[in-house]
């Protein structure tokens, strides 16, 4: 016990880098990481926030109609949904192929206590995302259903199981894939072809899935019946916390352990081989030398990031989503004509916003597949080899951008052309759309790569925490939102009429932003790098 | 071939790493230098091939201060750091090509000598494979060979014979004395004290970032061995 504590508090803050909070001495460095620290509290606050707000008005809706209970059982689904895929990349970091695995299965620990150990900074994890999710509209649930003050004990101990049969099953899949991956040869291939058919398959779901719930509990002879159809532990945490009844939450606090406790026991007999397996890799050894081709410096950069890329299925797949969305959009709208944008824009609007609207998702999407701001964090230990070689840092930098601007640039005309035709929009309309798509797509290479050489993370274990919880691809997000959302406030408020005129000012407006941007790159970010 | 003047260099809180250290390396010379560990060797090496920013005295390389023109200075170095911590993610000959292309050296070059060091280093067969399936000595042969290819007038070498098989480490003591007959310089940090009182030419020993015994390796070490007086000199408050 005393063991899985000290591991676990070792492991904890080596994760979270809590020390730079507590311990760093530096002053400005200091106050840079409370800044940033604040910076994501106001973001899952908002996020908190916006939960509250949308299930306090799915709360009135269904309490109108006598379903009231369905708003707690939305949320939990919700929340299973939440951590089951946002634990499986975590899974993979954490329990196989973790840098810290050797270091510790050298040391006098059994291998269940590790494991264990690992279960337990991903079960944290869950929880800080599940405060700021799921309790909120727990907490609406309890103002709308007026019940006794018993429900926050109930609600306390459904909150602490809660995460651990999610977390259980996208372990076992994070398994299965890391397990599958290492037998071979183009296993980045595989894992990147797979989870990209993955994540279609989990769009082409959801786009079914409200009716797909509703029917199937309108087929079901009661919503309990309905939910254990969808996730049967869930009747039980349902019932816990709607009628306050015992028995259930005993059940459900039963099911949770018991399958939790399963995977430890045959885990933690195979953790070592299954490890000891995936760090078996192919070497045929059988290399002989042809002909060698020469490129320039430029192209061996832009060849060296394409293959870090394509090589680094986490990276890719973060960022490789927005311009399949945005295609997938695109060939929507083929067949669905505008009603595909409105479902997306979740309203009706006048044919002339269309425009508009293709502008601010392909700005969006394009914002969703920066590339260049873990670039600079990715080369972690490797950083020597660029620091130390006769290449201006310019080149670098060029290298790093060209990898962005070719994976967004071409899906993001190709998505515009599209729109084009199958939304008939005048020529005027597409041409201002090509030009915001091509210096967006600029904008927004150019800003990922400032913002990660202001917050450079070279000491990483794992490539998810870079690519997936890095304060530069944060920062990235937030102002990249901000850019976007700057032309969208001021046609709102400015009650605009003239169409082309505005599309003229959102160019001007971009261009200013990507002419600051430059000179900060070749300025700053030079500096920047240098002192890395 | 390299000057090091009055260099200095400081931690954030104002210590210093450090501390006014002059060294000088001619054309051929085998420079060893050597320090307990924390003394200030990898500091001083990562601030010669330009990684370390510094503002307190002067480095130059053939004459040239790496401040003022780094790109030009570190086309003529090569260097080889401690940890072999390389691409991963690309195959050995990627890697290799991809530091040649960066060297800007020719495709008929390239292939003589990527061909001639894999051979020698018994490493060829394995080119084609990923670098993440390389053991530790593979890694530091890989990084041996493409600081070779480009024929650097300076070779900077951290540590370079930890993990490397007897082999190996044979082989790397020929290849730097061939290297220092044909002109190149070559500064290296060791711990390994044996082989650097036999191969050097100079040597500096470096303590709590001062240098403590610095000249050509007869004066420094006299009639003693370089243990005896390295020991001499550590301890020595």
């Amino acid at each position: 016990m005393n063991k899985l504590y000290i591991l676990f508090k070792t492991t904890f803050i080596n994760s979270t880098g809590i020390n730079k909070l507590l311990k760093e001495k530096s002053k400005k460095e200091r106050f840079r990481s409370i800044s940033i620290f604040i910076l994501i509290l106001i973001s899952f606050l908002s996020l908190a926030f916006s939960a509250s707000i949308n299930s306090y008005f799915m709360a009135d809706a269904l309490k109108a109609v006598g379903m009231l209970d369905l708003q707690i059982t939305m949320s939990f689904i919700l929340s299973v949904i939440i951590i089951i895929f946002t634990s499986i990349y975590k899974a993979q970091g954490l329990l196989f192929s973790s840098k810290d695995y050797y270091l510790l299965m050298s040391m006098p620990i059994k291998p269940n206590i590790i494991l264990i150990t690992k279960m337990l900074n991903l079960l944290i994890m869950n929880y800080f995302v599940l405060i700021f999710t799921f309790l909120p509209q727990a907490i609406v649930y309890f103002i709308k259903a007026e019940n006794s003050s018993l429900y926050f004990l109930y609600l306390a101990v459904v909150f602490i199981f809660l995460p651990l049969i999610p977390i259980v099953l996208s372990s076992i899949i994070a398994f299965l894939i890391s397990f599958i991956s290492s037998r071979l040869k183009y296993k980045n291939l595989i894992i990147n072809f797979g989870s990209i058919l993955l994540i279609l398959l989990i769009i082409l779901i959801s786009f079914y899935s409200g009716d797909l719930i509703q029917k199937i509990i309108l087929s079901s002879k009661s919503i309990s019946e309905g939910i254990s159809k969808i996730y049967p532990p869930l009747i039980y945490a349902t019932r816990a916390l709607t009628v306050l009844n015992i028995k259930d939450l005993a059940i459900f606090i039963g099911i949770s352990i018991v399958a939790f406790s399963i995977f430890i026991v045959i885990f933690s007999r195979s953790f070592k081989e299954i490890n000891l397996r995936l760090e078996e890799t192919y070497r045929r050894s059988d290399y002989k030398l042809g002909k060698i081709t020469s490129s320039s410096k430029t192209a061996a950069l832009f060849k060296k990031e394409a293959r870090r890329y394509f090589s680094t299925p986490i990276y890719l797949l973060n960022t490789i989503i927005g311009p399949i969305l945005l295609l997938i959009a695109a060939i929507a709208t083929i067949i669905f004509g505008k009603e595909a944008i409105y479902t997306i824009a979740e309203l009706e609007f006048s044919d002339q916003l269309i425009p508009l609207f293709i502008a601010a998702i392909v700005c969006g999407s394009l914002s969703m597949s920066c590339t260049s701001s873990s670039s600079i964090s990715l080369e972690g230990k490797n950083l020597w080899i660029l620091k130390s070689t006769p290449i201006v840092e310019k080149e670098i930098f060029k290298g790093k951008i060209a990898l962005n601007i070719l994976l967004i640039l071409p899906a993001a005309l190709i998505s515009n052309l599209i729109f084009y035709i199958s939304l008939k929009f005048s020529l005027a309309n597409l041409i201002f759309l090509l030009i915001i798509t091509i210096i967006y797509s600029f904008v927004t290479a150019i800003l990922g790569l400032i913002v990660n050489l202001y917050f450079p993370k070279l000491e990483w274990t794992s490539e998810t925490t870079v690519v997936k919880q890095s304060t530069s691809v944060f920062v990235q997000m937030l102002l990249s939102a901000f850019i976007v959302a700057v032309p969208i406030f001021v046609f709102i408020k400015g009650n605009i009429t003239n169409i082309n005129l505005f599309m003229i000012l959102v160019v001007i407006y971009l261009l200013i932003v990507l002419s600051v941007l430059l000179i900060i790159l070749n300025t700053v970010g030079v500096k920047l790098f240098k002192k890395i | 071939m390299l000057e090091i003047k009055n260099f200095s260099k400081s931690y954030k809180n104002g210590k210093k790493a450090v501390d006014n250290i002059s060294i000088k390396l001619n054309k051929g010379e085998i420079f060893g230098f050597i320090g307990h560990n924390g003394a200030g060797k990898t500091t001083t090496i990562k601030a010669i091939v330009g990684i370390l920013e510094f503002e307190e005295g002067e480095i130059l390389i053939d004459g040239v201060s790496i401040k003022n023109d780094p790109i030009g200075c570190k086309r003529k170095i090569a260097y080889i750091p401690d940890n072999p911590d390389i691409y991963n993610y690309l195959t050995g000959i990627q890697y290799l090509n991809f530091i040649a292309d960066i060297y800007e050296v020719s495709r008929e070059e390239r292939e003589r000598l990527i061909k001639f060091y894999a051979e020698k280093f018994e490493i060829l067969p394995a080119l084609g494979d990923l670098i993440s399936s390389y053991s530790h000595g593979m890694k530091q042969k890989l990084v041996l060979i493409s600081a070779l290819i480009h024929k650097p007038k300076l070779l900077i070498l951290d540590e370079p014979f930890v993990g490397l098989d007897p082999k190996a480490s044979h082989l790397l003591k020929e290849e730097m004395k061939k290297l220092c007959k044909e002109g190149t310089a070559i500064f290296f940090s060791t711990h390994v004290l044996e082989v650097a009182e036999k191969i050097c030419d100079k040597v500096a020993i470096i303590k709590t970032g001062k240098i403590v015994a610095e000249g050509k390796m007869d004066e420094v070490k006299g009639n003693s061995s370089l243990e005896d007086i390295f020991m001499e000199l550590i301890d020595n408050e």
